[in-house]
């Protein structure tokens, strides 16, 4: 197999609606960063796989070929790789294939979602017709109907159930995890929101789903992001700082999630960590990486994923965040974007965002974010809405 | 790079409509039969490849988690490539990679489409409601407002403008090209629609588009197909026939093809073709190829892909027709199931279907649709309906 490294990424801010630009606009404009940050053109590109969660909302079936068209990449082979709100992670997977197996030597990687030129005539509310449009990738069969919201299933599946187990996390670790996101999201510069709110203010906040309040809850975003990714020997030609993607796997688990076993765990996200971490030869996480950036999609899930990733025994999650070692001047700060709930997030992107944050950080031009880099290594971590579909990948500088 | 073979192929009839079956039962059929085809258990699948046109018709965004579950396969990697009406062939193309690369053994490649659960409510129309559906992958900005549909899309922008250069496919050629799939199609028990016709029949029936009549467009079908694909150690291991992928390529080319150069051609088929006969080693695919499993969306589009794909010069497609050489009894039989216009055709499972077929040609087990196998090498091609994606896979013995 051979070697991939990530040699470019282009990020646009996280805005909650992008009204003045299409989707394809979005694409070109991240396609041009990543192309000047790699210093590559048009032409160098062999092949492009592209993360677009929902074509529904985009009102635009297959948009794969006509913007392929748009970004002049006509006559290279695309695919589109769909996952739900994780398809990023896959068609990460699918283009490190590509690259690994010699069928490609660079390969693009936009990712690209509007969600806000919906609009739901009942409560005239862009936000909610949303929040409808992601309820068509639920189980339509058997869920979408008794389905209230992502942040409710996700509360009830596995932050509740694990409370009852542990008696974690609790209030004030939930807000304590939420004021660190949105205070990192202060120095982002690309942050949709960018509140500074107390551990109180985030407990204070509107309640979702207790435990979760509002300021716990991921943002909804217009948004794109774009990879380059190389084979070794192009990669070295290309910078002096390749971005290895060591480990890569992505997980795909159980839809009606309960099984008194499955309560309370993220099965999908352990699964794939697990390979991930063997693939890139990552025994001790917490020691041996100095950055992660992980979906929040709600705060509660975040620190469950601590243990998930196995950063800490099953339960004790939440001592990570009273012991300060996920804040950015910890030892293994978590999600120093700001994550989903202050950086921004909408499916098919945010992933490859969090994989753009984790590449600067190695490379040491995370600005303002940039936290220690001892071993060089990073983890990049997304799910989807019901947390079904994972992808998680280390990235490494060597 | 490793190589990467098929050692297991499943298939289900092609019908109009499987109203007794949800989607995910026609893709657990077809994944029992590939299974059971590969002599493997479900637990030997290290990934899974879902191929699905246009999950919008399945009535179920994000398809792919519902489908893995249910076929058993949870906690493991899969992947849903989507790339329009060429999902089928993307899909092989990423299955390829994914044995290749080394990152799996042993892929699962399932293809599945329903379009049938549509409705038009205005014409009452199961056919009208999916016509519509499919609408939705055109541009829609520009171009779904006043594109008729992908008949007539493909008869003007490709076949008219190669009549009007070449006088050539004639409207006999295109009859007996849809007269040679009907007949084929005989002796595919899978097939959609067995009906013997003639040329009067295929000229007489209704004009879609001129000159293309409704016996010269392609079947709309609810179909599944599945491949399991193996690294060479395990290839090897589970089978002595093992049917090589020893050349796959896709590739994307204008939506917007009114310039010049484009009309008249199928310019990324020619693109796709030239790089999986390099990757191949076929430099003369009429003496090296002993079958091809071609896309006529339109009879004119099966003759313009021969051109295409370097069986003849350009122009002269008409004339393999006329001279027998993609009969069954010719030297590169083309689509001895029937093809598109008898067999059956879903975005998304067609070419997953050909290469299935193709697979049993080369394995010398297509019963009454075997023809010779002398080279053993078989070509599969894929379109999609509004032409933006190619791609073409070489099959190996």
């Amino acid at each position: 197999m051979r070697k991939v490294a990530i040699v470019g990424v282009g990020t646009i801010p996280w805005r909650s609606r992008y009204e003045d630009y299409t989707w394809r606009a979005l694409g070109l404009q991240v396609t041009k960063k990543a192309l000047e940050d790699a210093r590559l053109t048009v032409k160098d590109i062999d092949s492009v796989v592209y993360s677009i969660y929902c074509d529904l909302m985009m009102r635009q079936q297959s948009p794969t070929p006509l913007i392929q068209d748009y970004l002049g990449m006509e006559g290279k082979p695309c695919v589109r790789l769909m996952a739900g709100a994780t398809g990023e992670m896959y068609a990460l997977y699918a283009a490190f294939s590509q690259v690994a197996s010699g069928m490609a030597d660079i390969v693009l990687l936009p990712a690209i979602q509007k969600g806000q030129d919906w609009y739901s005539f009942e409560t005239r509310s862009r936000g909610d017709g949303l929040l409808k449009g992601f309820s068509i990738s639920t189980n339509t069969t058997w869920m979408q109907p008794v389905l209230p919201g992502v942040p409710v299933y996700l509360t009830a599946t596995f932050v509740v159930p694990h409370i009852e187990k542990y008696g974690t996390p609790t209030p004030e670790q939930l807000g304590k995890a939420s004021a660190k996101n949105h205070r990192n999201a202060l120095v982002n510069p690309e942050a949709q929101l960018k509140v500074d709110v107390s551990a109180k203010d985030v407990m204070n906040s509107r309640i979702i789903a207790w435990p979760t309040t509002m300021y716990q809850c991921c943002l909804y975003s217009d948004c794109a992001a774009a990879l380059i990714l190389a084979s070794e020997e192009k990669a070295r030609e290309i910078t002096d700082t390749p971005i290895w993607i060591s480990g890569i796997a992505v997980s795909s688990f159980y839809t009606a999630r309960f099984e008194a076993a499955a309560l309370g765990r993220l099965i999908a996200v352990e699964e794939a960590g697990r390979r991930a971490y063997k693939m890139a030869g990552v025994k001790d996480p917490l020691h041996e990486l100095d950055v992660m950036e992980v979906h929040d999609l709600v705060t509660g899930c975040e620190i469950l994923m601590y243990e998930e990733l196995g950063l800490c025994e099953p339960g004790q999650g939440g001592r990570l965040v009273d012991d300060g070692i996920v804040e950015k001047e910890g030892i293994l700060p978590v999600n120093p974007s700001g994550g989903r709930v202050a950086a921004g997030h909408v499916g098919g992107v945010s992933g490859l965002y969090s994989a753009a944050c984790v590449v600067r950080q190695l490379r040491e031009q995370a600005g303002g974010m940039q936290v220690p880099i001892r071993s060089g290594r990073g983890l990049v971590q997304a799910n989807d809405g019901l947390s079904g579909l994972v992808g998680i990948s280390i990235l490494e500088r060597r | 790079m490793r190589k990467v073979a098929i050692v297991g192929v499943g298939t289900i009839p092609w019908r109009s409509r499987y109203e007794d079956k949800t989607w995910l039962e026609l893709g657990f059929q077809a994944t029992k039969n590939a299974l059971d085809d590969a002599h493997l258990a479900k637990d030997d699948i290290d990934m899974a490849i879902y191929s699905t046109f246009c999950e919008l018709m399945l009535r179920q965004q994000i398809m792919c988690y519902i489908i893995h579950e249910y076929l058993g396969l949870q906690a493991k990697p899969s992947l849903r490539p989507n790339a329009a009406g060429a999902a089928d062939i993307a899909s092989l193309y990423t299955g390829f990679c994914e044995v290749a690369s080394g990152m799996s053994d042993i892929v699962l490649v399932l293809a599945l489409q329903k379009g049938s659960d549509l409705y038009c409510n205005e014409t009452r129309s199961r056919g009208d409601g999916f016509l519509r559906g499919i609408a939705f992958a055109l541009d829609t900005t520009w171009l779904q407002q006043v594109v008729p549909g992908p008949a007539a899309l493909m008869t003007a922008s490709m076949l008219i403008p190669h009549m009007e250069k070449y006088g050539s496919p004639t409207i006999e050629q295109l009859a007996r090209v849809s007269v040679k799939n009907h007949r084929n199609a005989l002796a595919n028990p899978e097939a959609q629609l067995k009906i013997e016709l003639n040329v009067e029949d295929v000229l007489n029936s209704r004009i879609i588009a001129w000159p293309t009549t409704k016996y010269q467009c392609c079947l709309y079908s609810d179909s599944a197909a599945a491949l399991i694909l193996a690294s060479e150690e395990k290839a090897r291991e589970m089978t002595d026939k093992p049917i090589w992928l020893s050349g796959i390529a896709e590739c994307s080319y204008p939506t917007m093809r009114f310039e010049e150069k484009s009309l008249g051609r199928i310019d990324g088929l020619e693109a796709s073709a030239r790089k999986a006969y390099a990757m191949a080693g076929i430099k003369d695919p009429v003496n090296e190829l002993d079958v091809a499993e071609v896309y006529d969306l339109i009879s004119g589009v099966e003759i313009l892909s021969y051109e295409e794909l370097g069986f003849c010069e350009r122009g002269k497609g008409g004339k393999l027709v006329d001279e027998g050489l993609v009969e069954m009894s010719g030297k590169l039989p083309v689509n001895p199931t029937g093809g598109r216009v008898a067999a059956g055709h879903v975005g998304g499972v067609s070419a997953a279907y050909s290469a299935a077929t193709v697979v049993r040609q080369l394995r010398e087990e297509a019963g009454p649709m075997q023809v010779p196998i002398r080279s053993g090498k078989g070509l599969v091609d894929c379109m999609d309906g509004y032409g933006s994606i190619c791609g073409v896979a070489i099959l190996e013995r």
